[in-house]
């Protein structure tokens, strides 16, 4: 299929739109947590894989080069200061809204809320390798693949985003 | 050894819980963390507060962007992807004017259109032909009597 894009295939085109459009998308969003950008985001990474496509020798999986692909897109795309601070006042207001929910279920636009604001407080490295492997279920090997970085890069990040995430989402956990 | 894990401190434990949860430990390693877990509440709280954190992000429900695949092949299109054209370019097309519309304005066009098709139908010339075929054999069937009572007069004359 991809021979058939390099020669310009439209229905091959098609194809592979079709079947990678929802991971482009999940994948920006899940990092950008804007559904517009992540949409430009996944443009972008189509566009982009066009214009790298005569140069994809196959040393890496199509999944894995387009993984890496779309994260590029994405991160291009976060704005300056990626972390989003709120001021104090609206973290007790989210944060109280959790705690006080009457059913001690959190409403699903509280919830929403909460982990927008939770994931944009992590590091766009450490918010990259937790989307990868905790949502995209992505092995080790894979996601130091797809950035660059060596494994123990890649098990430290996680490490730190599972912690930082454990402490900022504390409303929505249980008592285990 | 021994005594250097033992000295380990809460973090330390809890990144190699990380990592074991992962399954990315060596065989020893991981029966350490697995003994320590027996012993260690606080290590066992971290796994299950991971997995219910991984859990409210795998279930909540994300945007959907039904009109997006159109937009990007025709961004593909304007870029000089495609260099052959066939048939699903135009069926594009269609998709991305027709699902940019709003649900309530495409149910009403398809109603719309649906109820045309009926019209259309109850008026085509293939009824209409229908019917002129039947208006043809009546009228054969009122001349028959007449062909016989005009046979007999001839018959009463001979």
């Amino acid at each position: 299929m991809l021979e058939r894009c390099r020669k310009g295939d439209e229905r091959a085109w098609a194809e592979i739109v079709n079947r990678y459009w929802g991971l482009a998308f999940r994948v920006a969003y899940r990092i950008l947590r804007h559904k517009e950008e992540a949409e430009d985001a996944a443009q972008d990474a189509f566009v982009q894989v066009y214009l790298a496509l005569p140069n994809f020798r196959h040393q890496s999986q199509f999944r894995t080069w387009f993984y890496r692909i779309v994260v590029n897109c994405a991160l291009a795309r976060l704005p300056p200061s990626p972390v989003e601070l709120l001021d104090e006042s609206q973290q007790v207001e989210l944060v109280e809204g959790a705690h006080e929910d009457p059913e001690g279920i959190v409403l699903a636009r509280e919830r929403a809320q909460l982990l927008d604001w939770a994931i944009k407080q992590l590091p766009p490295e450490w918010r990259t390798v937790f989307v990868l492997r905790e949502l995209e279920g992505l092995s080790y090997a894979e996601i130091a693949e797809v950035l660059g970085i060596p494994i123990g890069t890649v098990e430290s990040r996680l490490f730190r985003a599972r912690q930082r995430l454990r402490q900022l989402l504390k409303p929505l956990l249980g008592d285990g | 050894m021994a005594e250097s894990e033992a000295n380990l401190n809460m973090c330390e434990w809890q990144r190699k819980v990380s990592a074991y949860l992962d399954g990315m430990l060596v065989s020893e390693e991981t029966a350490k963390v697995a003994a320590h877990l027996q012993v260690c509440e606080e290590c066992r709280k971290a796994i299950i507060e991971w997995q219910q954190i991984r859990l409210q992000f795998l279930t909540e429900s994300l945007p959907t962007s039904p009109t997006m695949i159109a937009v990007t092949l025709e961004r593909l299109e304007r870029e000089g992807a495609f260099k052959t054209s066939n048939l699903h370019h135009r069926i594009w097309q269609f998709d991305s004017w027709f699902t940019r519309l709003d649900v309530a304005f495409r149910a009403a066009m398809a109603a719309a259109i649906l109820a045309a098709l009926l019209l259309a139908n109850s008026t085509a010339p293939v009824f209409q032909a229908k019917d002129t075929v039947q208006a043809k054999i009546q009228q054969v069937i009122r001349l028959i009597p007449l062909v016989h009572s005009n046979e007999s007069e001839q018959v009463n004359r001979r």
